[in-house]
Parts: C-alpha cells; sequence; structure tokens
C-alpha cells in the first residue's frame, strides 16, 4: 500500500512537471529561430513557393514548421493558436480568409511574437498588429492585364472575365484593378464575369457557355489566373479561336509562360511563389534576429509577353534547382534595393 | 427473367412492378408510380423550355452538345454513385479519385514518357480501382461504415494525388493523351465514353442476375443473404465499379485541363451523389433506375449551363442548385411512403 501511495505521489509530481515544460520559451537561441508558416491551402503556387520559403530557411539556419489550412479557416485559427502556445519566434500567415484572423494576431502580438502577412492580404485593423507585408499588388496585376488586352482589341469591343473565388483577397483585389481600367475605356463592354474559382475545367465549362451564347462577339477574355486562362483556351481551340481570340492571365505558371510563348495567351504576369514565400520567412527571421524590416514588401508582378517569356521559362522552369539555390542571395538583394520582384 | 418470383421482402415487388408495368402492366399503384418517375422528364422539360425562352442562344445544337460535353464526367461519377448508393452504401472518395487518376495518368502520358496513351489511360483507371478496392475490403469485409471508409479513403487519395505529383499540375503530355478531350467524327470521346457506360451500367442493373443482387443487397440484405446472395462479394464490386468511373473521369478530365492537377474534383462526389438522389436513387437502397439518374445529371447540367448562358449571379446559381436538390429528395420521400 505505501509503495503505491509513492509511486502515484511520483506521477503525479512528475505529471505537473510535464505540465510545466512548455512553458518554458521554445527557443532563446537566436542562431536558429523557429518560425511557424500557414498557408491557406497546398495550391500549385504555394507548393512552389515552399521551396522558396524552405531554401532561405536552410539559408538561415533557421527551423520552419509548415502548417496548411485546406481553405479551412478554423484550421488556421488552431494553427496560428499552436504556434503561440509553442512560442515560436515568428509567424507567418498566408491567410484563407481576408477578413478573420484579428484576435489571433492581436494574441501573437500581445505573447510577444511578431507576424508576417503573406500572399494574401487581411483588413486594415489586423494588419496593423502585424509587422510586415510581403505580397503581390494584385490590383496593379489586374489593371495591367486588362490594359494590355484592351490596347490589343483596339480600345473597344467587348471582353469577359473570368474571377478567382469571389471573396478571396486575390479575386477582390485583379477584380478591383481591372474595373478600375475598364471604367477608363467607356468603348469596351464588359459582357459577362464568372468566378471560375481558379480552376481549368471550370473555366473550360465557363467559356463555353458563353461561347454558346456570345460566340463571336466576345473580342477578349481577360482572366484572373492561368489555370483559368489555359481552361479557357481549350474551349476556344475547340472552336477554332486559340491563338485569334486574345486571352490575359495572371501567376506566371510554367503552363501560362508556354501558353505565351506559343501565342494562345497575350500575357501573364509572374507572381514568383518560391521568390515571395521566401522573403516573407527572411522578413520573419530577420524580425526575429532585431534586424530593420519593410513594413510592406510589394510585389509588382512582372508583364511576361512574347519577347521576355524565354528568359523567364528558363530561371523558373528549365533549372529551377539553380533558381532556388540562387534564392536566399536573390531575397537579400531585393530586401536591401526595395525592387522586391525583380529576378 | 421473372423477378416477381423471387422472395425478397416488399421491395423486389414495387421493383418488379415498375418493370412489369413496362412490360405491359394496367395496375393502377404501378402506373402512379410512373407518372411520380416521369416528373423527372416533366422537371427537365420546364427547365429546357424556361431557359430557351430566356436566352435563343440556349436551345441550339451546338449548346446541347456543349451540355453533354460538360456532364460527361458527373455523368461517371453519378453513375458509380448509382451502384453503391444502391446498395445502401456510399461513396465520398471518388472526388479524391479522379484527381489521383488524373495525375498517375499526366505521369506517364508526358512527351518524353515511355509509355503509351492507351497505357496512361489503363494506369489511370487501375489506380481508381484500387481505391475502389480498398473501399471495398472496408466495408464489404471489415464491416466499416460507408461514410467512414470513404471519407478516410478520400483524403488517403488526395494526399497520395498530392504526393505522386508534388503539388504541381502534370503537363507536357502527349498530343495522342490530349486528343482524349477531343472528338472522333462529330461525336465527343468524353460523350462517347459516357453513352457507353451509361447503357452497359443499364443493361447490368436491369437485366443481369449480378444486377437484381445489387438492388437486393440494397433493400433487404438479411433476405438475400437466405437467398444466397453474396453480401461481400456485392458491396466490394460497387465500390471497385464506383472508383473505376471515377478514375476513368480523372484521366478525361486530365486530357481536357491538358495537366494531371491533384486538386481536380475536389466536392464532384456531392454533384454526383446529387445527381443520383435527383434521379429517384433512394439513399436507404434498393430502389431507383440508373435512367433517374441520367436525367439527374442532365437536369444538373442543363442548370449549370443555362444559368451561365442568362447570367445569373453565382450565389444564386448556388441557391437554385440547392432546392432543386431538395425538392428532388421530398419527391422521392412521398414515392416511398406511397409504397407503405
Amino acid at each position: 500500500m505505501k509503495t503505491r501511495f509513492s509511486i502515484k505521489a511520483l506521477l503525479g509530481f512528475g505529471g505537473v512537471l510535464g505540465l510545466l515544460a512548455p512553458s518554458a520559451p521554445a527557443l532563446a537561441d537566436q542562431a536558429h529561430p523557429v518560425i511557424g508558416f500557414t498557408v491557406y491551402d497546398m495550391s500549385s503556387f504555394i507548393s512552389l513557393g515552399k521551396l522558396g520559403a524552405e531554401a532561405v530557411a536552410n539559408a538561415n539556419g533557421a527551423k520552419l514548421l509548415w502548417n496548411s489550412s485546406h481553405m479551412d479557416v478554423n484550421s488556421q485559427i488552431s494553427q496560428i493558436q499552436q504556434f503561440i502556445n509553442q512560442k515560436v519566434d515568428a509567424i507567418v500567415i498566408a491567410a484563407v480568409n481576408s477578413s478573420t484572423l484579428g484576435p489571433q494576431v492581436a494574441a501573437a502580438k500581445a505573447a510577444g511574437i511578431p507576424v508576417v502577412i503573406t500572399n494574401l492580404t487581411v483588413s486594415p485593423a489586423t494588419q496593423k498588429d502585424a509587422v510586415s507585408y510581403v505580397g503581390p499588388d494584385d490590383v496593379a496585376a489586374g489593371a495591367t492585364e486588362a490594359t494590355h488586352l484592351i490596347d490589343a482589341i483596339g480600345g473597344k469591343g467587348s471582353v469577359v472575365v473570368l474571377q478567382g473565388p469571389l471573396g478571396q483577397s486575390g479575386e477582390i483585389d485583379r477584380t478591383k484593378g481591372i474595373k478600375q481600367v475598364l471604367a477608363k475605356h467607356p468603348d469596351v463592354k464588359l459582357l459577362a464575369m464568372q468566378p471560375g474559382e481558379w480552376q481549368r475545367t471550370k473555366a473550360y465549362s465557363i467559356m463555353q457557355d458563353w461561347l454558346s451564347r456570345y460566340g463571336s462577339k466576345i473580342d477578349g477574355v481577360i482572366s484572373e489566373n492561368d489555370d483559368m486562362a489555359i481552361g479557357a483556351i481549350q474551349a476556344l481551340r475547340e472552336k477554332g479561336l486559340a491563338g485569334k481570340m486574345p486571352v490575359v492571365g495572371v501567376d506566371g505558371i510554367k503552363d501560362g509562360m508556354r501558353a505565351v510563348r506559343d501565342g494562345t495567351e497575350l500575357e501573364t504576369n509572374l507572381q514568383d511563389g518560391p521568390l515571395e514565400l521566401g522573403m516573407a520567412m527572411q522578413v520573419a527571421v530577420n524580425k526575429a534576429r532585431g534586424k530593420p524590416i519593410p513594413s510592406e514588401a510589394l510585389f509588382i508582378m512582372p508583364q511576361i509577353v512574347k519577347s521576355n517569356v524565354a528568359h523567364y521559362y528558363q530561371q523558373m522552369f528549365v533549372a529551377p534547382h539553380q533558381f532556388i539555390s540562387d534564392l536566399p542571395a536573390l531575397v537579400n538583394k531585393n530586401l536591401a534595393s526595395g525592387h522586391y520582384a525583380e529576378q | 427473367m421473372a423477378p416477381s418470383n423471387m422472395p425478397l421482402g416488399k421491395v423486389a415487388p414495387a421493383t418488379a412492378g415498375a418493370a412489369g408495368a413496362i412490360a405491359g402492366g394496367l395496375d393502377m399503384r404501378r402506373l402512379s408510380r410512373l407518372a411520380l418517375r416521369y416528373s423527372l422528364v416533366i422537371i427537365l422539360f420546364v427547365f429546357l423550355v424556361a431557359l430557351a425562352i430566356s436566352n435563343r442562344s440556349f436551345l441550339t445544337l451546338s449548346n446541347m452538345n456543349v451540355i453533354l460535353i460538360q456532364v460527361a464526367a458527373n455523368a461517371l461519377l453519378a453513375t458509380g454513385a448509382t451502384f453503391v448508393i444502391l446498395t445502401g452504401g456510399i461513396d465520398l472518395s471518388v472526388g479524391s479519385v479522379v484527381g489521383l487518376a488524373g495525375v498517375v495518368a499526366a505521369l506517364v502520358a508526358q512527351n518524353d514518357g515511355g509509355l503509351t496513351c492507351a497505357e496512361a489511360v489503363l494506369l489511370g483507371i487501375v489506380a481508381g480501382g484500387l481505391i475502389g478496392a480498398f473501399n471495398g475490403l472496408l466495408v464489404a469485409f471489415a464491416k466499416v461504415p460507408p461514410f467512414v471508409a470513404t471519407l478516410g479513403n478520400m483524403t488517403v487519395a488526395s494526399g497520395l494525388a498530392f504526393v505522386f505529383s508534388d503539388g504541381q499540375p502534370i503537363s507536357g503530355l502527349s498530343d495522342q493523351f490530349l486528343s482524349l478531350s477531343g472528338t472522333i467524327g462529330a461525336l465527343s470521346i468524353p460523350v462517347a465514353v459516357m453513352l457507353v457506360v451509361v447503357l452497359v451500367s443499364w443493361f447490368v442493373l436491369a437485366r443481369t442476375k449480378f444486377g437484381m443482387h445489387i438492388y437486393a443487397v440494397g433493400g433487404n440484405a438479411h433476405a438475400a443473404r437466405v437467398a444466397g446472395v453474396s453480401l461481400q462479394t456485392i458491396r466490394f464490386a460497387v465500390y471497385v465499379i464506383s472508383a473505376t468511373l471515377a478514375g476513368l473521369a480523372g484521366v478525361l478530365l486530365a486530357a481536357r485541363a491538358t495537366a494531371g492537377i491533384a486538386t481536380t474534383g475536389t466536392g464532384y462526389e456531392l454533384n454526383a451523389i446529387a445527381a443520383a438522389v435527383i434521379g429517384g436513387i433512394s439513399l436507404m437502397g434498393g430502389r431507383g433506375s440508373i435512367i433517374g439518374t441520367v436525367f439527374g445529371f442532365l437536369i444538373i447540367g442543363v442548370l449549370d449551363n443555362g444559368l451561365n448562358i442568362i447570367n445569373v449571379s453565382p450565389f444564386y446559381q448556388l441557391i437554385v442548385k440547392g432546392l432543386i436538390i431538395i425538392g428532388a429528395v421530398f419527391v422521392d420521400s412521398i414515392t416511398h411512403r406511397s409504397d407503405d
């Protein structure tokens, strides 16, 4: 009896010690900061971007804790909470939804953990609690592609727009940019606008439906990303219109650049995932080490057209390993120069 | 075949009754069931008319062809869902299988790959079949509830697709493979595949012993077992069929998207089940005809295409589709009550 009692006491004591353990700081070693990185989903953009984040983490001796939320807001909230509990040195967030995460970012700030927002914007109030935004100027991207298309059709005619999922900041901002440009060209009519949800097959169906309804009345297609542009081009191909009806997109994915090279896509705008997420990582590490950081690193997406596509294609897709291994140096160079998207 | 002789509970006579009525019987109860059965035709007809009036580009031959092309993938998934739901089960993994099969087929159909288009198609279908076999083993032999088993495999299949593709679209596919999204003469290949699959499935379900056993297992499993039907074989088989058809759909969609993308097919299981339910396949199992499923996916396809053509906002499109599904299940439950 006596022995069991003391074993229980020992176990209880050990249990209490165990509970106390996690409240010690995750790391007091600035040489090896622990960075919690939560993304909205493993889209092809993010999957590629992860390579950049990992490269920068390795170059800085940092430990990267990567979490994907699968487009679930609650999941992302839990992940951030866990990072705070683990007392990471910094948190990087690619938000599922622009209007949430306010309380979580505030809690991180109160716990002394700097937060970097990347790729998708959050509400201004939430951004105030964060230390930096590293991401694309989606409004400019939408405006650039719309301008190019409208110029290509001579400033008048009818266009259709394929949007991203409604409510995501990428869609909100690119639509804003497109609409700003359309407002400046009263001779251009917007026939229809539907969300293709960033997906090729959905955009294919929507384009087919539009061709059924409007046929040759459509003079051009403005797509908010390359995947949807490719879907639309497939539908055009079946009517013999690929390469004849201009299509513009954003992202500069491999197939998008190929389409620009082949002439079926007029332009795309390069959103370099590895560079963007890599830079977010570097900003997080710098802040954890007490170094100065920009409060906003806005990526003005390079415009990819037939004349320059070869350079970017070579860089990103023919020799990607080289690009990734050179990435940490490129990130630091751009941070110093302020030309964040240069490559 | 004389299905009315089989002692399989009260469901078989109703099903047999419908078959008998089609054969020429004049029972009033059977006729009123047929009338409710035709409610789907009436609904589809009403939609076609309403959309045709709303916009004159809707009711054209080329747009009808477009609708058929667009429903082809869901048709395959809905047919698979029909087999599974008739046994009283459900398959939530088909959406992920579409992505997985597309990735697998794309990986081997690349321009510099060593395999032919036929081999790529076969591998994609087999990938689906393997997931289906896993589903079947869990449901038929390990007695795991279908919802749980297929939900688990939904994430397994999705994870595999991401692992195989590294999360990137697999493109650079051979012209031969890409031509799967084209035509033979004037007939679109996906549409031709859909027609063959639907016809074969109708024949299997309506005219073979295997089909009859599927209805039996769903209608009254206990009686079916007593009558000598192997519950395990039937249950295993339908999950393999469902995932194999999903694999085929995944291959066709990869050709259409010109890439194998892991996320293709996300959420497609819902449209497949909706098509079957709208078509009168009872979620309890044992009741419904694949002809109903055909109307189910046609109604969904007509709505998707038509609402885009008349430019309805995407939010209202969701509401309309949801209300249709609720309405169809409502009609189905009324029909079911009239059996008692």
